[in-house]
């Protein structure tokens, strides 16, 4: 296995790559991790890899808001941060 | 034939390559490929012109042909890379398709077709490269693909004979791997693993 972490222009090398099929994996936070197949058929050879950004979880809450007794509150502020 | 370049054993003649939108062939290529040395081997760079993004497909069909009388047991394996070779803004290119293999019954004069799903192909003025390779059925000897001769003419390609070298073990070769983000801005200080 070789390891390598990318420049300032995205770009890492490995040398003496045997020809054939490579498992390649990139990670970088925050986003996705990458996990794919590479074949490597000819030197110097180029490959490109696009990182994506995970995608926010968003869900749909409701506060109630009652006084000691239970009973309802109406027109309390809420603020959610 | 030069000194030194052992005699050809076979020769892959890849009759076409058709690039096919909506079941509709928008173009056809002739060429002509050969099994090569190492540092002679390269992908096929097909030129695309699509102009709206989409998926299309590619359908290739590859036979190989005897030259020496030698019997091989064979199977292809086809691989498509989409690349930007505009030098007009980046746009996110998508990685390569999958390693396709043919049966692992393939003979000297026969062949296999393939439809390559094509995702997301951006540009007209990006290309493809089609990865091309024969595997001996018997040791798993992976052979790869040169093209020595394209034929943009119209010429038969099995007109047209070129002299190969087999390899006899495996290449090793450098390679660079670039990650960027879906804005196509380079990402530094990612951790790549390659096994």
């Amino acid at each position: 296995m070789a390891t390598g972490q990318t420049d300032a222009n995205g770009n890492v090398s490995f040398s003496s790559v045997t020809s054939g099929s490579h498992s390649l994996t990139v990670a970088k936070q925050p986003y996705n991790s990458y996990s794919g197949t590479v074949n490597v058929t000819y030197d110097g050879q180029r490959f490109t890899v696009t990182l994506t950004m995970p995608t926010p979880t968003t869900y749909t809450i409701t506060i109630h808001v009652q006084d000691e007794a239970g009973a309802a509150l109406q027109s309390a502020t809420v603020d959610l941060g | 034939m030069p000194t030194g370049i052992p005699a050809p054993q076979f020769q892959i003649t890849m009759f076409w390559v058709k690039w096919i939108e909506n079941g509709t062939v928008k173009q056809a290529w002739d060429m002509l490929a050969s099994v090569g040395s190492p540092g002679h081997n390269a992908p096929i760079q097909i030129p695309a012109w699509t102009s709206a993004v989409g998926s299309y497909n590619l359908q290739v069909e590859v036979t190989v042909k005897n030259l020496t009388g030698q019997t091989l047991d064979l199977k292809l394996r086809v691989q498509v890379c989409p690349r930007n070779t505009s030098g007009l803004p980046p746009l996110p290119i998508p990685p390569c398709g999958q390693l396709l293999d043919s049966p692992a019954d393939i003979h000297i004069g026969s062949g296999f077709t393939w439809i390559l799903p094509i995702w997301q192909l951006q540009m007209w003025s990006e290309s493809i490269d089609l990865h091309l390779e024969v595997v001996d059925a018997v040791d798993q000897t992976v052979y790869n693909c040169i093209v020595p001769y394209y034929d943009n003419a119209g010429y038969r390609a099995d007109d047209f004979y070129v002299p190969i070298d087999v390899k006899s073990g495996p290449d090793t070769f450098n390679i660079t791997v670039h990650v960027q983000d879906q804005q196509s801005v380079a990402v530094q200080g990612a951790s790549v693993n390659l096994s």
